[in-house]
This record gives structure tokens, sequence and C-alpha cells, in this order.
């Protein structure tokens, strides 16, 4: 059976509840699992890859990895978001070293531009983020890339960033910086919105 | 007086809030997925019982040549060293056992090196031709 209700917000106690039952092989306690966490892996997938289908490949790959291998999970060393980030973080570095290797997107090759990309860039487009800021997260290098998405998409705290990185939250704290500053240089457009920003405050 | 470089930050953050609720509005179908992840969990599981079932295979495979050895009287010509060398070298195969020339005092712990390392290896990571290792003198 695998019909028991996701709820809205996980307690500590019925987490705990949930990876037992599921370290035993109890699939509903694995599918509220998967249903109250694959979206939050989807979109940290999204923030690394730039890519929705790529992104959804990754957070299945995650969760097969994770529900098979639940009873490995130890909640002293890292909350159970955190562990699932970690798994994430690297399959998508995996798979951004194999996307490296090949010289061709498929994308190019199809009449039909990707639509999983699409959607991203209208949903993007639609609350009206700042293309530069998308684009220039994209374009940081992947250690302070890692940082930003997981501090800002995945909502993680320092210390929880730093496990994820594997290096003390000091670290961490600092690659988030030095990513803000990096981003702070590259979007052009935030200079006008800034200047416009500074002017509402003086007026 | 105005921190620009602060403010010039925070319109960063405030994009990068932006961007988090832009994708939360991703239209997310985990039921779509979730039969194919547990069909795919159940999958590897079963992969992985019938791998431990091959090595249980190994596992017997090598009690059986244990007992070849010692009925022929070549146990003591080799050695927990030269096989757990060969072991790391993935290159644990039966010619193993009566290729090294080393005596071992110690044929019980050999023993069970012997099966505890041909279980660790499905017959796949066998191979028939082995390099032998010398070992070291005791």
């Amino acid at each position: 059976m695998s019909d028991e209700s996701s709820p809205e917000v996980l307690t500590g106690s019925q987490l705990a509840d949930y990876i037992t039952r599921g370290a035993r092989g109890d699939e509903a306690a694995c599918a509220v699992l998967f249903r109250y966490y694959y979206p939050q892996v989807v979109r940290l997938c999204v923030g690394l890859l730039n890519d929705l289908e790529d992104a959804e490949e990754v957070a299945q790959d995650t969760f097969v990895y994770a529900l098979r291998n639940l009873a490995r999970y130890d909640s002293a060393k890292a909350e159970f978001r955190t562990w699932l980030f970690m798994i994430a973080l690297s399959r998508c570095r995996n798979k951004r070293r194999r996307k490296w290797l090949a010289s061709v997107p498929l994308d190019l090759l199809s009449v039909e531009p990707a639509t999983p990309a699409r959607l991203v860039e209208t949903l993007l487009e639609r609350r009206g983020v700042r293309r530069q800021v998308w684009d220039a997260l994209q374009q940081l290098p992947a250690q302070l890339q890692e940082a930003i998405v997981l501090r800002y998409l995945g909502g993680l705290r320092y210390n929880e960033v730093g496990r994820a990185l594997k290096c003390n939250p000091k670290t961490a704290e600092s690659r988030v910086r030095l990513g803000l500053t990096a981003l702070r240089r590259t979007a052009q457009a935030l200079e006008i919105d800034c200047e416009m920003a500074l002017a509402e405050l003086s007026a | 007086m105005i921190n620009h470089e602060r403010m010039r930050q925070s319109e960063v953050e405030r994009s990068l809030a932006t961007i988090k609720a832009a994708l939360e509005t991703i239209p997310m179908r985990p039921e779509r997925h979730w039969p194919e992840v547990w069909a795919r969990v159940q999958s590897q599981t079963t992969q992985i019982a019938e791998r431990r079932r091959l090595t249980w295979q190994s596992v017997t495979s090598a009690c059986a040549l244990v007992l070849v050895l010692f009925a022929s009287g070549a146990w003591s010509s080799f050695t927990t060293q030269s096989l757990a060398a060969n072991a790391s070298a993935n290159v644990v195969s039966a010619p193993l056992f009566v290729a090294s020339t080393t005596p071992t005092a110690k044929p019980g712990l050999t023993a069970i090196t012997a099966v505890a390392t041909l279980s660790a290896h499905t017959p796949k990571y066998l191979r028939p031709v082995l390099t032998p290792i010398p070992a070291p003198p005791d």
C-alpha cells in the first residue's frame, strides 16, 4: 500500500517514524518521504543543472539510492534533508561531468526546443526574475554555485551547507559571500535597480 | 550613510528569493514518478539479493576448494598475506592458492581469509589467470 497521505509539515518524531518504517521496507512510509522531499530535491537540482529534465532524473536517482539506504542515515550527523541534498549534490556533479564530455548538446539536434528548459525560463520570467541573476548563478564556479544554491534554494543553514559540502560552516559562509559578490558583479542590471532604490531612499 | 555594497548584496539576495519562489511553482507530480522510483528500489534490492546468492555460491566453492587443498596436501603452500595482496589487486582466483610458495603457520586464519575473500567477490570479478604475489618472509 502506498496511499498514506503526506502531511504538510513533518515533525521530527514523524520523520523519524517514517525513516524507521521506510528502512524496514514499508512502501507507504517511503512514499510519504518521497512526496514530501521530492520537490525540494528537484528545485535544488534545477538550480545546479539548469535543466528540469536532468533535475528530475537526478532527483529520482537520489531517492532510489536514499530509500534503499535509509538504514544508513544517521540523524546525529545531518538533518534528513541535508543527507538527501548531499546525495543529490553528488549526482548533480556526476551529471555535469558527463555533460562536459558531450561535444554537441542533444537539444541542438532536435527541431523543437527542449520544453523543460523553456518551462524554467517561463517560470522565472513570470515571476519577474532577473535573467541576469539566473544566468550569473549558472556561470559561477561550482564551489560557489553549490554553496549559493544550498543556502538560498535549498534553505540550509550555514552549518548544514558546510556539512553538505564537507567543509566547516565558516568556509561555507565564505563561499556564499564570495558567490554573492560574484553575482553582484556579473548581474549588470542590478546596478540600475540599486540606483533606483538609492534614489527612493534619498527622496 | 547608506551602505551601497550591502544594498547591492541584499538586492541579489532578493533576486535569489524570487528565483526560489519561481522554482516552487514548477508543476511537480510525484505520484507520476513514485511508482517508477519504488519499482527501481525493488528491482535493485532484488539484484543485490541475487548477487548475495551468487556470493554464497562462491563461498561454497571456496569451502570446497579448501577441502581439496587440505586433501591434496597443498594447503601449506599459500599464505594470508599473499592471499590478501592478491585480493586487493582484484585478481583472486582458484589457482592462486596453489601458486604461492611461502608456507604459512596459520592455516586456520588463511582458510577464513580465503572464504571471506571469495565471498566478497562475485564470480565476474574472479580472474582465471593469477599473478602470484610473494609474501614477505615471516
